[in-house]
């Protein structure tokens, strides 16, 4: 017997947001009725962080995100990033969960001697994500700090947390970094 | 004690005749609804609800009422003991029925029994396990598998 001739639409929908983002999309592929499901806004908002909302008005782009269906925004936003926080923070989907990806812009995190431009200068860089860069010129202490707000990530989960280098043109031995999360 | 002990008189599709305890009954978010407005003092007709299913939510709700004490991993492991019972039409009919009755816990460990299967299966494999008629023209097919082209390559 053919379920998707028997159950109503809200309870196929109900059945498609169970499964994954990925199980959803291979689904639409299954039948007109599973399509019409698979594809549903009431599906997608449940592949949302359930933050959304708060989090895409804060970008540039807000009007054209909260214009989109669900599926659309949800594709949207694990393919491409979008600036929060004046433009300090990215935000991203990752594709398959779901799950919240931030990056901290150098402007977001503090860096000693920061304000020195004979030690660092802030720069554009055409492949970077954000406006501004910080470039180390010359350093004796290295000490960059970065603060994520707890309001910004899912509970019950679990974080990781990558630094990304940029470029490092010469290293001197003498420097030592330590990083410490909270 | 009184208001537990009154029965709420359910009659399914093809005439069959349940009494059950307003306790048990109240599972039901529609039935509750009834009561609460005065509206249950008589039987109450169940369209496309079957004598089997009606009595298979009735023994669903029971448990859950009687287990109310029990921890929630007993009540896991009873749900789980209670929907691996159930083949797939079945199953389908308890999704109508918990649907129609709003029994919000069945509704969700049906449906969640439907998508752990359909999870990780490739959309013939889907329509193989449920019979389901693929409607889709190949040109139609193809644009929605371009459409939805990385979950085709993407492990869960």
């Amino acid at each position: 017997m053919d379920f998707t001739r028997i159950l109503p639409e809200e309870c196929l929908c109900l059945i498609i947001s169970l499964t994954s983002p990925a199980d959803a999309c291979r689904s639409a592929m299954v039948c007109p009725a599973l399509r019409s499901a698979a594809d549903s806004d009431a599906v997608w908002e449940k592949f949302l962080p359930c933050d959304y909302k708060s989090i895409i008005l804060e970008s540039s782009s807000s009007a054209k995100l909260v214009s989109m269906g669900k599926k659309e925004l949800y594709f949207s936003l694990f393919s491409h990033h979008i600036l929060i926080q004046n433009g300090t923070m990215s935000f991203q989907l990752e594709k398959g969960s779901g799950k919240k990806c931030y990056m901290l812009g150098a402007r977001a995190l503090s860096i000693i001697w920061g304000d020195t431009p004979f030690y660092w200068t802030w720069t554009s860089q055409p492949h970077s994500r954000f406006s501004e860069v910080a470039e180390l010129k010359l350093v004796w202490w290295l000490e960059v700090k970065g603060r994520i707000e707890t309001r910004f990530l899912s509970l019950l989960l679990s974080w990781y947390l990558k630094l990304v280098k940029v470029k490092a043109r010469r290293v001197n031995p003498c420097c030592w970094a330590q990083e410490q999360y909270y | 004690m009184a208001s537990t002990l009154k029965k709420i008189i359910l009659k399914s599709c093809d005439g069959k005749i349940l009494e059950v305890e307003e306790a048990v009954a109240v599972q039901s978010q529609m039935i509750k609804n009834m009561i609460e407005d005065d509206c249950a003092n008589e039987e109450i007709p169940l369209p496309d609800i079957t004598g089997e299913i009606l009595s298979m939510i009735i023994e669903y709700c029971k448990m859950h009422v009687d287990g109310e004490n029990n921890s929630n991993n007993e009540l896991i492991a009873r749900d789980a003991d209670f929907i691996t019972r159930v083949d797939l039409n079945t199953l389908y009919y308890l999704i109508v029925a918990a649907n129609f009755l709003n029994v919000k816990s069945l509704l969700d460990l049906t449906c969640q029994r439907v998508a752990d299967i359909i999870k990780g299966k490739s959309p013939e494999e889907i329509r193989l396990t449920f019979n389901i008629k693929n409607d889709f023209t190949p040109e139609e097919e193809e644009e929605i598998r371009k459409k939805n082209a990385w979950a085709f390559d993407y492990k869960d």
